[in-house]
């Protein structure tokens, strides 16, 4: 049945979109967790992945969310010599976050969620005119 | 011989139609599903020459591969899904990066499917009406 392939394939869309919500978040809530140890590199940044893969058995491409991939940009530095993590000259190593790409990496995320649930609603309503057709 | 609701022109050419634009509406869900997998290219499905549909439809059973010879038998239904093709159809406002789907777009597109398809259904709900109203009920 054409309808339910489309529901599956929008839904997969919404479950991608929303594995990649997830690592977005946890890039801003760890925008500030430096080092643990003297000398240690602060939190990663990861990128967000997804790939699209051809489902036989539906016959359509469906997207799945990848494992998420560190960036390899270098980190910032802020001085703060007070902090046991410093090195000899008081600066400390930040995460390679930064908030403004997140935010629009959220917004783009969002926008794309909102429009794999349009396409299944629309579905849903031409799947419930088919069914509307049997009250005749 | 049995008559089947199908044999009759009309409704053979708006279930064609319907099946035609689920059909599309399955194309573009898997456009805004890969709207951020790189490298992915936008389809969309080949229009159908509805003209040539009614000319084949209303020719007897001229449409279905196999014919009936005793009213037991059960017919082959020869429109299916798969029998319309998808083609590589790039958004004009694409986004860069290597993926051509355009959100906005495939959303008119979508609207665009789902009014096709209410108004498929309006007249099949119509044609059913006519039916009974000849039938006297």
């Amino acid at each position: 049945m054409d309808f339910s392939t489309s529901l599956i394939v929008a839904a997969s869309g919404m479950r991608a979109q929303s594995d990649r919500m997830r690592t977005i978040a946890e890039n801003i809530a760890n925008a500030n967790s430096g080092a643990t140890t003297p000398g240690g590199d602060p939190y990663r940044r990861k990128i967000p992945t997804m790939h699209s893969e051809f489902d036989r058995e539906l016959n359509a491409t469906l997207v799945t969310s990848g494992n998420p991939v560190a960036d390899g940009s270098d980190f910032s530095t802020k001085y703060d010599p007070g902090n046991p993590n410093a090195d000899a000259k008081g600066y400390i190593k930040m995460p390679n976050v930064n908030s403004l790409i997140e935010m629009m990496d959220m917004r783009e995320a969002q926008r794309s969620y909102e429009a794999d649930l349009t396409v299944m609603d629309a579905t849903k309503s031409m799947l419930s005119r088919t069914v509307d057709l049997l009250k005749k | 011989m049995a008559m089947n609701v199908d044999d009759m022109p009309l409704f053979a050419m708006l279930r064609q139609r319907m099946s035609w634009l689920s059909a599309r509406q399955n194309v573009l869900a898997q456009n805004v599903a890969n709207a951020d997998t790189p490298g992915f290219n936008a389809r969309d499905l080949k229009p159908v020459n509805f003209e040539d549909v009614l000319r084949n439809t209303t020719k007897t059973n001229a449409a279905s591969g196999l014919t009936t010879t005793d009213p037991h038998h059960i017919a082959l239904k020869s429109t299916s899904s798969s029998d319309f093709t998808d083609v590589e159809a790039p958004d004009a406002a694409a986004p860069p990066g290597g993926n051509t789907v355009s959100l906005e777009q495939e959303m008119i597109r979508v609207a665009d499917t789902q009014a096709e398809y209410q108004a498929a259904s309006n007249l099949y709900a119509k044609a059913i009406d006519m039916m009974k109203l000849a039938i006297g009920h």
